[in-house]
C-alpha cells in the first residue's frame, strides 16, 4: 500500500504515516437506522468508502524548515478491489486550526459493516475509533472510522508535532488558504506551496494533451530548440526548463507505458496512369512480394537490449538522427558492399551510439572501449520509488496483427496513390466524377484475386487527376477511426497541368483482441526472469517476444484501453520538366501548408469512434468528449507520414550519360552514380524540400518515360525524355511513438500501358501498445514530480562521476568511449544541458560526441552519458593541423543553477590520411615524427610526391604476382589498418613481396584508394575538372596534366602507370580498364564528395565533369 | 519618491579555498558551512541590496572555480561583468599573489569600467595572519581598488563590501552594460542624476 501511495507523491516529499480508514457518510451519523444489508454489493461499497489517511511532509534542510499535511486518499474508481490504486481525495495542510479528534464508537452504531482486507483485520475488535478532522481552512470537516488504534495514535502524534512546527512559524495565513496564492510568497517563508501540485483543481496540466509535437520539429535535437546560452551568460532558463520538462514527460510516459509493439504491414503504391484506364493485371503492383521469413525476419528489432534510457529527449535517437540521415543520403561511394544491409539494419536502440563513418573508415577495426564503472554510491534511501539508474527496457514486439490467421505476408493496409487519373478537359474543370475511381478500385480488387475478399476500401480522396485510396483488411477495419481527408492544388493551374495532392489522416487503434494474449504473455514473462527464447518465424501470429524485466514501478501490466497511433498518407503530383526543380520544391512547401485536416469533417470508420486521439500524446482528460472539439491538424501532426506520388524530380546529368550509365555493364552500380545526381536526393540533402524524409534504397531502374509507339532506346525509354525516378515513396515518423522498417521498394515494368511504371514499397510499421488512461495518469504523475521547476527556489545539486576525462591516445579510425554519470543529489528535480563556452563556439569539439545534450533528473536519479571520440576523415583533417594535445572543457549547466566543468583531454596521433596533398609533400619524415606544424618543410623544399602514395604504389609494382580482383573487391580491413599504421609511422610493411597471398595485395590496393579518397581535396581539384572533359586523345590528355600542380602530376602518373600495368597484364584489358576507371573516377575527381554536389551550390543542372567524362579521361592513361 | 531598481553582474575570482563560495553563501543566505564541497564549475545566485535611498541593486553573482585548470574559462564568466570581487585568504600570502594576477587580468581584459573590490577573507583567523592590512591596503590604493577584510565565518564585513560595491556602481549605467539578459534590466532607465552623483562621491573609499 505504501508503495502505491508513494507513486502519487513527489520525491521531494516524504510519507510518514499511513492509516486505513473508512468514510462515514453524514446521514449515517444522523440516522443510525441505515440498513445493515450484507449482500454482495457490500465489498464494492467497502472499497468505495475506503480512505487512506497519509501524513506527508516536506523538508527543506538548507533553510531548515518542515511542513506537513494530511492527505486523504481513496481507491481509484475503476481499479480492481484487490489492488491498491489510489487517487488524492483531499489535501489538508497541518496549520492554523487543523485538528483531529477521536472518539470510541461501536461499528454497529455506524451502520458500517467492514471486512478489512489488510492485516489490521487480524486484530480487529468489535469496536473502532471515529476520527473527526477539522481542516485549518474553511473547507468541510470530515469523519472517518478506523480499527487501527495504534495507527491512529501514530498519526495523531505526528500531526501534533507538525502543528507545533507550524505554530512556531511566522507566516501570513488567511483563513481560507489558497494554495496557489502562496506560491508567490518569499521562499524563506513557509507557504505550503509544495502542496500545490497535489491540488489538481488549481494546477493547470500543460498541453501534453492538446498541443502535440510536429514530427518535423521533434526530429531536431532538443538542445537545438533551447534558448541560446553560454558560459556565464544564462539563456532563458525559465523557458528552457519547460521545454526540457515537457519533452521529458512525453517520452518518459510513453516509454513507461509502452508494453509492447504491434506490427502493421503496409503496402504503398504510386502510379501515374497518364489518363489511361486499367487495361492490364495490376497484381504485381498491389500484391505483396514480401517473403515473410526472409524479409521480415531481417527487420526484427533487437530484443532484450537494455540500454541507457533516454529521459528528456523525446526522441531516443534524437541526436543521431541527423547522422543517420546523412549516411543514407551520402552513402554513394565506390564501395557499395555495406549499403544494402545498412538499410535493413535494426533500428538503433536508445542511446546506443551509432557512428556514421565515411566510406573508408567504415569498420572501426580496433575499437578500444574504455569503460569505467564509475557508478556513484547510490544514496541510502529506500524511500525513493524510482530506480536510481534509468534504463530502458526494449518492449516486446508482436510481429503481426494477423488477426484472421491468413498468410502473414498479406499487407494489413494497402495505400495506393494515382496521378493523371483523367486527362480530359472536363476533368480539369469539373472534378466530380468518381467513375474512374470505381474502375480502378475494381481493377485493384481483381488484382488481389482470391485475397480480395479479405479487403475492403476504407477511404479515398480525389482531386482532379490525383487520387488516394486506402484499402484495409476487413478484420482490422474497426481499428481505424477519425478518418480525415484534405486536398490542395498548387502551381500554375491550367497551364502546367494539374499539380497538387490529396491526403488522408486516420487513427489506428490496435484490436482489443490483442489484449488477453498480451496480458498473458506479459504477466507470464514478468514472473520469469531473463532467458529469452528466440523469435520463431514459423508461428508468426501473435508471437510474443519475451520481455526483459520491466520497470520496478510497474505494478500491473494490464492494458484495458489501447491507445492509438495516427497515420497520414499523402499522394501528390509536383511540377514537371527537368529544369523545374525549384518549382517542385516550392510545390512541396505550399502543399505542407495547404493540407489541413479538420476534425469536424472526420468520418468515423468505426462504431466506437470514442475519441479524437492525439498522435504521440495522451488523450485529454477522460471526461472530455473531444469529438465535439473542432481541431485542425497539419500533415506533420501525426505519428507517421508517408508521402508518395509523381514527384517529378529528374537526374542532373546529360541525357546521353543517363542512358549510357543505365545500360553499361561496367557501371554496375549505375543507380549509385545516377542517384548522386537525383534532384530529389539533393533537395532532401540540401534541405530544400522533404527535409527529414527518408526513402528506402532504390534498386530499380528509373520509372519514366515509356510510351508505346514512340522511339525508344535499348532499355525501352522514350528517346525524347531523359529517364528519371519521378515516382517515389518517402516517409517520416516520430521515433518516440513508432518504428518503421522499409522492406521492399520496387517498380513494376510488367504494367506498361502508362508512360510511367507503377512503384510499390512495403513497410513494417510498429506501433506502441499502451493503455491510454495509464499514459495519461503517468504523465500527470510525472508532471506532479516536476511541477513548479521553473520557479523553484531550492538549489539544484548535480554530481558528476568525474570532472576530468582523459581519453588517452587517439588514432584515426578508432573509436573510444567513456561513460560519465550525472546524479541528482539534491531534493528537487534538475534539468540540465551542455553549454558552449561562448555563443559562437560549439558545445563540444568535433572529435568528441556526447550521447545526450539535455536531460532531466528527479532527486536521486542517475543518468549515464556516453562520450565517444571518433576520428574520421573530417575530424582528422582538422586535427592533423593542430597540436597533439587535445583539451576541452565541457560545461554542464543545471538549468537555473550551476555550471559544472568536465575537462576532456586526449593525445592525438597524426595520420597521413585526411591531409592536403601539398602538406604530405612537406613532411620531413613520417607524419608521426612531426611534433607540430613548425616541423614542416618549407614549400620550396617540398618533395616531389607524397611518400605514402609512392610506398604503396612501389610495393604493388614490385610484387611478383598479379591479382585479378585488385581494386575491385573489398579488402581485409585489419590489413588495411596495419598498412596505414606503417604509413603513419614510417615502419616497413610487414609483408613480403613474394607472398602469394592475394588478400595482402588487395589490401594494398584498397589502402591506396582510401588514402587518395581521404585527401582534403580530391587529386584533381574542382577547378581543373572542366579541362579534363575535352581531351579526345592520349596526347591531349597528357597536355592537360601540364596545368596540374607538380605533386598531383606525380601522383597521377605513378598511379595511372601502375593501373596501366594492371590492365595490360589482365586477360581482358579492355573490360579491365573500364572497370578500374569506374573505381578511380570518383576518387580522383571527388564525384561523391559533398561539395561536388551539383545542386548544392547553384541552380545549374549539370556538373563540370560527369562520371562518364571522368572515366574517359582516366582511360586515356591506363588503356 | 519611487524606488529605483538596478541589476548588475558580479563575478568572484581568486585562488581555490580562499572562501569565495563561503562569502556568497553568507551574503545570499547568511549561512556558513565548515565543510563545503569546492566549486568545480561556476554557480549562479542572485541577491538584492537596498541602499539608504531605497534604491535596490540586484546582484547576479557568478561564483567561479578557482582551480588553475579552469583558468581559461574565467573570461567567459567575467565578460560583461559590472563588478568583480577578487578574494584572497589573509592566512595565505600566496593567495594575495594570485589575487594580483586576477586584478591584472581584469584590468587588461575585462570591461574597462569594471568595479573591482579586493577582499581579504578569513579575518577571524587573524592569529594566523600572513598578509598585513597595510600591505593589502597599499596595493589596493595603488591600483584604485576597493578593499576590505571579511570573514565569511563570522559574517564580518560581508554585507558591507557588497553594499559598498552597490554604491560605487554607476547607477545610470545604460541597460546594455549588463551581460545578463534576465529581463529586469529595463528598470534602469529614468534615474535621478543628482541623487546618483552625490551617492557616488560620498562613498568613494571603502573601508568598512
Ligand atoms: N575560518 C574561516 N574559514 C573560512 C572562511 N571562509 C571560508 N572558510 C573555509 O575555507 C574553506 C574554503 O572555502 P570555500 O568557500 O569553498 O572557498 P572557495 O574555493 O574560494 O570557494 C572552507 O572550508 C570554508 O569553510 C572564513 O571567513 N573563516
Ligand atoms: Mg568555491
Amino acid at each position: 500500500m505504501e508503495k502505491a501511495i508513494k507513486l502519487l507523491l513527489r520525491s521531494s516529499d516524504e510519507l510518514l504515516r499511513v492509516l486505513e480508514t473508512y468514510s462515514i457518510p453524514i446521514n449515517d451519523l444522523e440516522n443510525r437506522s441505515v440498513s445493515n444489508n450484507a449482500d454482495s454489493s457490500e465489498s464494492i461499497n467497502e472499497s468505495r468508502r475506503r480512505r487512506i489517511v497519509a501524513v506527508v511532509t516536506h523538508k527543506d534542510e538548507e533553510n531548515d524548515w518542515e511542513e506537513g499535511s494530511v492527505f486523504i486518499l481513496k481507491n481509484k474508481l475503476f481499479s480492481s478491489p484487490y489492488q491498491d490504486e489510489f487517487e488524492i481525495d483531499r489535501v489538508l495542510p497541518v496549520h492554523g486550526d487543523f485538528t483531529i479528534t477521536m472518539a470510541q464508537v461501536n461499528r454497529a452504531d455506524l451502520g458500517v459493516s467492514v471486512q478489512l482486507p489488510s492485516e489490521s483485520a487480524l486484530n480487529q475488535s468489535r469496536s473502532g475509533l471515529r476520527l473527526h478532522i477539522t481542516p485549518g481552512g474553511e473547507s468541510e470537516p470530515l469523519d472517518l472510522f478506523t480499527y487501527d488504534v495504534q495507527g491512529l495514535k501514530n498519526v495523531l502524534a505526528e500531526c501534533r508535532r507538525l502543528r507545533e512546527l507550524a505554530g512556531m512559524l511566522t507566516y501570513i495565513h488567511t483563513d481560507n488558504i489558497s494554495l496557489m496564492a502562496c506560491v508567490d510568497l518569499s521562499p524563506e517563508t513557509q507557504t505550503y506551496s509544495w502542496l500545490a501540485p497535489y491540488v489538481s483543481n488549481n494546477v493547470h496540466i500543460p498541453p501534453f494533451t492538446s498541443v502535440f509535437p510536429n514530427i518535423q520539429e521533434t526530429h531536431r535535437p532538443l538542445f537545438t530548440r533551447l534558448s541560446p546560452a553560454s558560459a556565464g551568460t544564462p539563456g532563458e532558463d525559465g523557458k528552457d526548463v519547460i521545454t526540457i520538462r515537457d519533452d521529458w514527460i512525453r517520452s518518459r510516459a510513453r516509454n513507461e507505458c509502452r508494453k509492447a509493439r504491434a506490427r502493421l504491414h503496409l503496402r504503398i503504391g504510386t502510379f501515374n496512369v497518364n489518363g489511361k484506364m486499367p487495361s492490364q493485371d495490376l497484381s504485381v503492383w498491389v500484391r505483396s512480394t514480401v517473403n515473410e521469413k526472409k524479409d521480415f525476419a531481417s527487420v526484427l528489432p533487437p530484443l532484450n537490449e537494455i540500454s541507457p534510457f533516454s529521459i528528456g529527449e523525446n526522441n531516443p535517437i534524437d541526436e543521431q538522427v541527423e547522422d543517420t540521415l546523412q549516411t543514407t543520403s551520402s552513402s554513394f561511394s565506390y564501395s557499395s558492399t555495406a549499403s544494402t544491409n545498412a538499410v535493413h539494419s535494426p533500428s538503433p536502440t536508445a542511446s546506443s551510439f551509432s557512428t556514421a563513418p565515411s566510406v573508408f573508415t567504415a569498420t572501426p577495426s580496433a575499437t578500444t572501449v574504455q569503460t569505467e564503472n564509475s557508478v556513484l554510491p547510490s544514496p541510502a534511501s529506500s524511500t525513493s520509488v524510482y530506480s536510481p539508474i534509468i534504463v530502458e527496457t526494449e518492449p516486446v514486439l508482436v510481429p503481426t496483427l494477423n488477426a484472421d490467421q491468413t498468410d502473414p505476408s498479406d499487407p494489413d493496409m494497402l495505400i495506393l496513390g494515382f496521378q493523371e487519373l483523367d486527362l480530359s478537359a472536363e476533368a480539369l474543370i469539373y472534378s466530380t466524377s468518381t467513375v474512374r475511381e470505381d474502375a480502378w478500385c475494381t481493377a485493384i480488387f481483381a488484382a488481389l484475386g482470391e485475397k480480395g475478399g479479405m479487403y475492403e476500401k476504407l477511404a479515398s480522396k480525389q482531386l482532379v487527376g490525383m487520387l488516394i485510396i486506402i484499402i484495409v483488411k476487413k478484420s482490422l477495419k474497426s481499428c481505424f477511426s477519425n478518418i480525415m481527408t484534405s486536398s490542395a492544388g498548387v502551381g500554375l493551374m491550367g497551364y502546367m497541368g494539374n499539380k497538387g495532392g490529396t491526403a488522408i489522416r486516420l487513427t489506428f487503434t490496435p484490436p482489443t483482441t490483442l489484449i488477453p494474449a498480451l496480458d498473458n504473455i506479459l504477466s507470464h514473462e514478468s514472473t520469469k526472469s531473463g532467458e529469452p527464447s528466440t523469435p520463431t518465424a514459423t508461428s508468426p501470429k501473435l508471437d510474443f517476444q519475451p520481455s526483459p524485466s520491466s520497470q520496478p514501478s510497474h505494478e500491473s501490466h494490464g492494458i484495458k484501453n489501447l491507445g492509438s497511433t495516427v497515420l497520414t498518407f499523402v499522394c501528390s503530383h509536383l511540377a514537371a520538366f527537368d529544369e523545374m526543380v525549384a518549382q517542385r520544391n516550392t510545390d512541396y512547401h505550399s502543399l505542407i501548408k495547404k493540407f489541413v485536416f479538420d476534425s469536424s469533417s472526420a468520418v468515423s470508420g468505426v462504431v466506437d469512434a470514442e475519441s479524437q486521439e492525439m498522435p504521440g500524446q495522451f488523450e485529454s482528460s477522460p471526461q472530455h468528449h473531444p469529438q465535439e472539439i473542432q481541431e485542425k491538424f497539419s500533415v506533420f501532426e501525426t505519428d507517421t507520414l508517408f508521402w508518395m506520388g509523381d514527384l517529378n524530380y529528374r537526374i542532373d546529368l546529360p541525357d546521353q550519360e543517363v542512358r549510357t550509365l543505365l545500360s553499361s555493364e561496367h557501371w554496375s552500380d549505375h543507380g549509385k552514380y545516377l542517384l548522386k545526381y537525383d534532384q530529389l536526393k539533393n533537395s532532401i540533402e540540401n534541405k530544400h524540400a522533404f527535409d527529414m524524409f527518408s526513402e528506402h534504397e532504390i534498386t530499380h531502374l528509373p520509372t519514366y518515360r515509356f510510351s508505346p509507339g514512340v522511339a525508344v532506346d535499348s532499355l525501352g525509354y522514350d528517346v525524347k525524355r531523359k529517364p528519371a525516378w519521378t515516382d517515389r515513396i518517402l516517409y517520416v515518423h516520430s521515433p518516440l511513438t513508432t518504428q518503421i522498417q522499409p522492406v521492399t521498394y520496387a517498380s513494376h515494368r510488367e504494367i506498361s500501358f502508362s508512360d510511367h511504371q507503377p512503384v510499390s514499397a512495403e513497410f513494417a510499421l510498429d506501433v506502441d501498445l499502451f493503455d491510454k488512461h495509464q499514459i495519461h495518469a503517468t504523465a500527470t504523475s510525472l508532471f506532479r514530480q516536476v511541477y513548479g521547476m521553473e520557479e523553484q527556489q531550492e538549489r539544484s545539486k548535480l554530481r558528476l562521476s568525474e570532472n576530468t576525462v582523459d581519453f588517452g591516445d587517439l588514432f584515426y579510425g578508432r573509436e573510444k568511449t567513456y561513460t560519465l554519470s550525472i546524479q541528482n543529489t539534491g531534493k528537487v528535480p534538475v534539468a540540465f544541458r551542455f553549454l558552449p563556452l561562448d555563443a559562437e563556439s560549439e558545445i563540444h569539439p568535433r572529435w568528441l560526441k556526447i550521447s545526450r545534450m539535455t536531460g532531466l533528473l528527479l532527486p536521486k536519479e542517475l543518468i549515464e552519458i556516453t562520450m565517444t571520440t571518433i576520428v574520421d576523415n573530417d575530424v582528422a583533417s582538422e586535427l592533423n593541423l593542430g597540436p597533439r594535445n587535445l583539451n576541452h572543457t565541457l560545461i554542464l549547466h543545471s538549468v537555473m543553477g550551476k555550471d559544472l566543468f568536465v575537462v576532456v583531454s586526449a593525445t592525438y596521433h597524426y595520420t597521413c590520411f585526411a591531409n592536403e596533398l601539398s602538406r604530405l609533400t612537406r613532411l620531413p619524415g613520417s607524419i608521426r615524427a612531426l611534433r607540430g606544424p613548425e616541423d614542416l618543410l618549407h614549400e620550396d623544399r617540398a618533395i616531389n610526391a607524397p611518400r605514402e602514395v609512392m610506398r604503396l604504389v612501389n610495393w604493388m609494382m614490385t610484387t611478383s604476382h598479379s591479382v585479378d580482383c585488385l581494386f575491385l573487391n573489398r579488402a581485409d580491413q585489419d590489413i588495411v589498418h596495419r598498412l596505414r599504421e606503417c604509413l603513419d609511422t614510417g615502419e616497413d610493411f610487414p609483408y613480403s613481396h613474394e607472398a602469394k597471398d592475394s588478400t595482402v595485395l588487395v589490401a594494398f590496393g584498397e589502402t591506396l584508394l582510401q588514402l587518395l579518397d581521404s585527401l582534403t581535396e580530391c587529386i584533381v581539384s574542382t577547378s581543373l575538372h572542366a579541362q579534363c572533359v575535352s581531351p579526345v586523345s592520349r596526347d591531349e590528355a597528357f597536355e592537360v596534366l601540364d596545368s596540374f600542380p607538380q605533386a598531383t602530376v606525380n601522383v597521377w602518373i605513378s598511379v595511372t602507370a601502375f593501373l596501366h600495368y594492371v590492365v595490360q597484364t589482365s586477360p581482358d584489358p579492355e573490360s579491365k580498364a573500364q572497370r578500374i576507371a569506374t573505381v578511380f573516377a570518383p576518387v580522383f575527381f571527388g564525384l561523391f564528395r559533398k561539395d561536388s554536389n551539383p545542386s548544392a551550390s547553384s541552380a545549374t543542372s549539370t556538373p563540370a565533369i560527369t562520371p562518364l567524362q571522368s572515366q574517359a579521361f582516366i582511360l586515356h592513361f591506363i588503356q | 519618491m519611487s524606488t529605483k531598481q538596478f541589476q548588475f553582474k558580479l563575478v568572484l575570482l581568486g585562488e581555490s579555498a580562499v572562501g569565495k563560495s563561503s562569502l556568497v553563501l553568507r551574503f545570499v543566505k547568511d549561512q556558513f558551512d565548515d565543510y563545503r564541497e569546492s566549486t568545480i564549475g561556476a554557480a549562479f545566485l542572485t541577491q538584492t541590496v537596498t541602499l539608504e535611498d531605497q534604491t535596490t541593486v540586484k546582484f547576479e553573482i557568478w561564483d567561479t572555480a578557482g582551480q588553475e585548470r579552469y583558468k581559461s574559462l574565467a573570461p567567459m564568466y567575467y565578460r560583461n561583468a559590472n563588478c568583480a570581487v577578487v578574494v584572497y585568504d589573509i592566512t595565505q600570502s600566496a593567495s594575495l599573489d594570485k589575487a594580483r594576477n586576477w586584478v591584472r587580468e581584469l584590468q587588461r581584459q575585462a570591461d574597462p569600467s569594471i568595479v573591482i573590490a579586493l577582499c581579504g577573507n578569513k579575518a577571524d583567523l587573524s592569529a594566523r595572519r600572513q598578509v598585513s592590512e597595510e600591505e593589502a591596503k597599499k596595493y589596493a590604493d595603488e591600483e584604485g581598488l576597493m578593499w576590505a577584510e571579511t570573514s565569511a565565518k563570522t559574517g564580518e564585513g560581508v554585507t558591507e563590501i557588497f553594499t559598498a560595491i552597490a554604491k560605487k556602481l554607476p547607477l545610470t549605467a545604460p541597460a546594455s552594460r549588463s551581460g545578463a539578459a534576465r529581463g529586469t534590466t529595463a528598470a534602469r532607465s529614468g534615474v535621478d542624476l543628482n541623487k546618483q552623483s552625490t551617492a557616488q562621491g560620498q562613498n568613494e573609499p571603502c573601508n568598512c
